[in-house]
């Protein structure tokens, strides 16, 4: 596995094992303007980084709200598509890149968008209602 | 390296047809190879779109009268927001009006052919 500019680029099947027993949170997905799903990775004792998975690119999307990661593994990758499986949470992704965050690293990423993380926020409300449209 | 612009699944589709036809890597965002660490989602594109040696746009599911809507509402004078609608019009913004970009795109049209570009759109009635 390697990282292009923070994006992690599988390099064949690949196992998350730092992410083993955190919980993950389906956080939000939205499917304008690129498809992303964030997943929000907890511990039940204590936080722990990373505290977000971005997956951008999705073409298949299958998860449950909430699961234990067990093993979460890359378990192919092409040119345009990694899929991203953890039989025992029923995830199942297909994307074109993913990222780990931490707390800090996403606030950066995000720029002027930080109140994506913030449920309370307007641009959470926004991208609930989100559609696939150009405008 | 090539860039490849859109609503998402259209973007997705011509890229995909790119990479069988043409020589060359074609990416869609985030622009692995072209951005950077720190950049946030926009700036990343902008990025990228400068770094291009070409950028390939389709026109696939816009609508001019949904563009000319979205530039009389003036959105068009922000960056865009993550999550918000109006993304892909903001970028198909940019190339129009500035010069090096325009120069090196192509854009395709709803059956993926090669079209004119759309400089009428920035013509608002």
């Amino acid at each position: 596995m390697s990282l292009v500019n923070g994006w992690i680029v599988p390099e064949g099947e690949e196992h998350f094992d730092e992410l083993r027993g955190r919980r993950a949170s389906v956080e939000h997905y939205f499917a304008a303007p690129h498809r992303m799903l964030i997943v929000r990775l907890t511990d039940v004792r204590e936080i722990s980084e990373p505290l977000f998975l971005l997956c951008t690119g999705v073409t298949r999307l299958e998860t449950a709200p909430t699961w234990p990661i067990a093993d979460l593994r890359c378990s192919s990758v092409d040119a345009s598509t990694i899929v991203l499986d953890d039989k025992q949470g029923a995830f199942h992704v297909a994307c074109y890149a993913l990222r780990l965050f931490s707390l800090e690293e996403f606030k950066r990423w995000l720029g002027k968008n930080q109140d994506v993380i913030n449920p309370s926020g307007n641009t959470f409300q926004a991208i609930l209602h989100a559609g696939i449209e150009a405008f | 390296m090539n860039i490849v612009l859109g609503l998402s699944e259209s973007a997705d589709e011509l890229a995909a047809t790119l990479r069988t036809t043409q020589l060359g890597n074609f990416e869609t965002f985030p622009f692995l190879a072209l951005t950077a660490r720190d950049d946030e989602p926009w700036s990343g594109v902008r990025r990228a779109m400068n770094a291009a040696e070409t950028i390939r746009f389709t026109l696939k599911g816009m609508r001019k009268a949904v563009f000319q809507r979205w530039l009389k509402h003036g959105l068009h004078r922000s960056e865009p927001v993550l999550g918000q609608r109006g993304w892909t019009n903001r970028e198909l913004y940019e190339i129009l009006t500035v010069e090096h970009l325009r120069v090196k795109t192509t854009f395709y049209g709803e059956l993926g052919e090669p079209i004119d570009e759309p400089g009428e759109w920035l013509d608002c009635p």
